[in-house]
């Protein structure tokens, strides 16, 4: 597919389905894995899933069109209607909006021309204001680019006569550790991995500790060895490029300067497993890179670091979907399907995509991997700690002077790493995103490492004038956005969380609601079926604990209605007044 | 009106309990009460009223039934507005002879959305079910009287 700046909508002629997803094709027949690729294209090129498309769709996929739009409706991304001539998404993660706060945006909201809508984070709270258009992040937002954004959009200018200054999207790296200092050179990591045996680069692997980076922090090794000894004609690696967690943006740093490395990584799992085939799983929101990776890959093909023959990489892309970035959700929207997560056991190293063998790690993990490889056990250990060897890249945003890229070795406090970015005056940081954990200045020389405060990347600095109550509402919004609905504690829990809070931030909530939100919270936490649900109560958790006592709680109302009598029946009583009238 | 479930039972429970407001004795004001049941969501301003009445006399407030507790079928015009709601049940739906929206001023004003009645009052115990299960009136009910928590085995709440 290629990323050419799309827009006014509708194209001038929109191409029948063939011509866009023609790469697609079998035999004029779209495979079911192939669905959720081809609706991405069409929505990326025309805006939307037409009916003549979706029509298209069914015929070639043999789906119903309920089928297809029960997909559509899963993604964020996905519409099945009329686009107006541009769509803007603005990310609602706490930072985001704080660095838009100063912006008035009501211009573009009231143009005729432009859909305004939400989404979760972009992963750009590095690039000051920013925003999607068309699919493409537009960043450095001030008052006057937006008022001429706004006349752009008026006059319908074509988003490639835009100034393409405006897309650029700066690497932001302030301290580089092991990993991102290392160079490797082509096929090297391979090779050296290669040369000791795959018997002797899993004991290096094992040595090594090395944990994955992706937020859960599964001890790589053995993730490993059970795909190299399940049973399977064909095994895959997969790379989790769906950074998702709100605030992270790191993996977009190393796939857009540090692909090589990611792809030696997959390449030595690969050999290890004897996989001969490998994906990237990258989110949509990161779709403006997807050429750049394909022409790394090229590279890598022309280096005979990638060889068909036995190995290759795919991208294959998200639709806008948090939930996509669990593994076996990822999976199966992999395979084309909404992407909800499977029950587990059995695991992706067993039965993963297309129920084959598959080993799913995160961008970081494979560079890391590359990086083992190719300097050596003695190099890697030297950094972090007995439980969590290695440095952890951090994407630090928020209040404070220099938000960007961090690479630190683990074990490094949440203090070291405030006095890096300029952010001593912090009063709190949440590490790991929101379903990880706030750290109050009380706690700043807390380590983050698996043992303590663990992360999947994200680094948030919250300033002395910032509201927690407001952060933590945020986040229950996000996950509340975010479940993917299809259990019960986490789809209704995350709404009751977000609603009842909602009150808890005008002070007109009651002692039954910290009853009810209690309740639901722990509930959440032991029965939720995956581990969105499992986390999702993190912020209320965080915020009770810091900030509720009995003697506060005690103080609240034992019960207070939800809603105004009066003013709940306004519209009916305005209703029959009109009637009346006439 | 499920509780009539219990069947023969209910001779029993009589010689315990007296029924105040209900459907079969047609008493329309609640005096002081031990257990009030409440079905149904909150439709209209007289449900409301009617369920801050219960809360007032009721020493033990119980939400019976699906609709009750979470709003249920009623509650699926939630996502529709209140005009269009109206107009399509009264003037363009299906059917319909002599199209008016009834307008008196008698009729209890719709509330804008249907809630469940825990947004209202407090509630002390949910009945789930559509109906619930007559075992599972009179286990609430025998316990109250005999002064114990309640105790729904899982065959009372499970519904698949
Ligand atoms: C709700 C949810 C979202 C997740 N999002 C991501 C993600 O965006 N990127 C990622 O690498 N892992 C994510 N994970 C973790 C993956 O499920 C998986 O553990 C990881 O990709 C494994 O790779 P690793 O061992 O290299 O960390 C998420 C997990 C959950 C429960
Ligand atoms: S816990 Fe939430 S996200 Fe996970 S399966 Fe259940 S509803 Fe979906």
């Amino acid at each position: 597919m290629r990323v050419q700046r799309v827009g006014p909508y509708p194209i001038a002629k929109p191409p029948p389905a063939q011509r866009l997803i023609g790469s697609l094709l079998a035999n004029k027949r779209l495979p079911r894995h192939a669905l959720l690729q081809a609706l991405g294209m069409l929505q990326y090129h025309c805006g939307w899933i037409s009916p003549n498309h979706l029509s298209d769709l069914s015929r070639f996929a043999k789906l119903s069109i309920g089928e297809i739009k029960g997909i559509i409706e899963f993604y964020h991304f996905l519409s099945l209607q009329p686009p107006k001539p541009y769509c803007i998404y603005l990310s609602t993660n706490i930072i985001d909006r704080w660095q838009r706060a100063g912006l008035d945006l009501s211009l573009l909201e009231e143009n005729e021309n432009v859909d305004v809508k939400q989404t979760s984070c972009v992963g750009m709270c590095d690039q000051g204001g920013s925003l999607l258009i068309n699919g493409l992040p537009l960043t450095g937002l001030t008052q006057e680019r937006i008022e001429k954004i706004n006349d752009l959009i008026l006059r319908q200018e074509p988003l490639s006569q835009w100034p393409q200054d405006w897309f650029t999207v700066e690497e932001s790296i302030h301290v580089k550790g092991p990993l991102l200092t290392n160079s490797i050179q082509p096929g090297d990591a391979l090779n050296k991995a290669r040369k000791l045996g795959e018997a002797g680069f899993l004991k290096i692997l094992q040595a090594s500790n090395l944990r994955g980076r992706g937020g859960a922090g599964f001890p790589t090794h053995l993730k490993w060895k059970a795909c190299i000894d399940a049973r399977g004609d064909q095994k895959y690696i997969v790379c989790n490029a769906d950074e998702g967690e709100p605030g992270t943006f790191k993996d977009r740093l190393l796939l857009t300067s540090y692909l090589a490395k990611v792809v030696e990584g997959m390449c030595i799992a690969a050999w290890m497993t004897g996989a001969s085939r490998g994906f990237i799983y990258l989110r949509y929101e990161y779709i403006y890179l997807l050429e750049k990776i394909q022409a790394t890959l090229s590279a890598c093909r022309e280096q005979g670091v990638l060889d068909s023959a036995t190995f290759d990489i795919e991208v294959m892309l998200g639709a806008g979907a948090y939930i996509c970035g669990e593994e076996s959700a990822m999976l199966e929207s992999m395979e084309g399907k909404r992407g909800i997560p499977r029950i587990r056991p059995p695991f992706p190293v067993t039965h993963g995509l297309f129920d084959k063998p598959t080993i799913v790690n995160n961008v970081e993990t494979f560079c890391n991997i590359a990086y083992l490889a190719d300097d050596g056990l003695q190099a890697f250990i030297d950094n972090g700690n007995a439980g969590s060897r290695g440095s952890k890249i951090h994407s630090v945003a928020g209040d404070c002077e220099r938000s960007g890229i961090y690479e630190y070795p683990f074990g490094s406090t949440v203090k070291e790493m405030l006095h890096g970015c300029g952010g001593e005056q912090a009063q709190a940081v949440q590490v790991g995103g929101p379903s990880g954990k706030l750290v109050l200045r009380a706690d700043f020389d807390t380590p983050v490492d698996f043992d303590h405060v663990s992360s999947s990347g994200s680094f948030m600095v919250f300033g002395p004038g910032r509201d927690l109550k407001l952060v933590a509402q945020n986040f229950l919004h996000f996950f509340k956005d975010e479940s993917c609905g299809f259990c019960t504690p986490c789809r209704v829990g995350t709404q009751v969380l977000a609603q009842h809070f909602d009150r808890v931030c005008e002070g007109l909530e009651s002692q039954h609601e910290w009853e009810l939100m209690n309740d639901i919270a722990s509930l959440m936490g032991q029965a939720s079926h995956c581990g969105l649900g499992h986390t999702a109560a993190n912020p209320f958790i965080d915020w009770r604990d810091n900030n509720v006592t009995a003697d506060s709680l005690s103080a609240k109302p034992e019960f207070i209605p939800v809603f105004d009598l009066a003013k709940a029946t306004a519209y009916s009583r305005s209703l029959r007044e009109e009637n009346h009238d006439n | 009106m499920s509780l009539l479930d219990i069947d023969e039972r209910l001779l029993d429970l009589i010689e315990k309990v007296e029924f105040g407001r209900s459907p079969i004795n047609d008493i329309k004001v609640p005096g002081a009460c031990d257990i009030g049941l409440v079905e149904g969501g909150l439709c209209n301003e007289d449900n409301v009223r009617t369920l801050n009445e219960f809360r007032e006399n009721c020493s033990i407030l119980v939400a019976v039934g699906a609709c009750a507790i979470n709003g249920g079928v009623p509650a699926l015009r939630n996502e529709i507005d209140l005009k269009d709601c109206l107009e399509t049940s009264y003037l363009t739906g299906v059917g319909i002879v002599d199209a008016q929206i009834p307008n008196d001023s008698e009729l209890p004003l719709l509330l804008d959305k249907v809630h469940p009645i825990f947004d209202a009052v407090k509630i002390d115990y949910v009945l789930p079910g559509c109906p619930p299960p007559a075992e599972a009136f009179l286990e609430l009910v025998t316990a109250v009287i005999e002064g114990r928590e309640p105790n729904l085995g899982y065959q009372l709440r499970r519904f698949d």
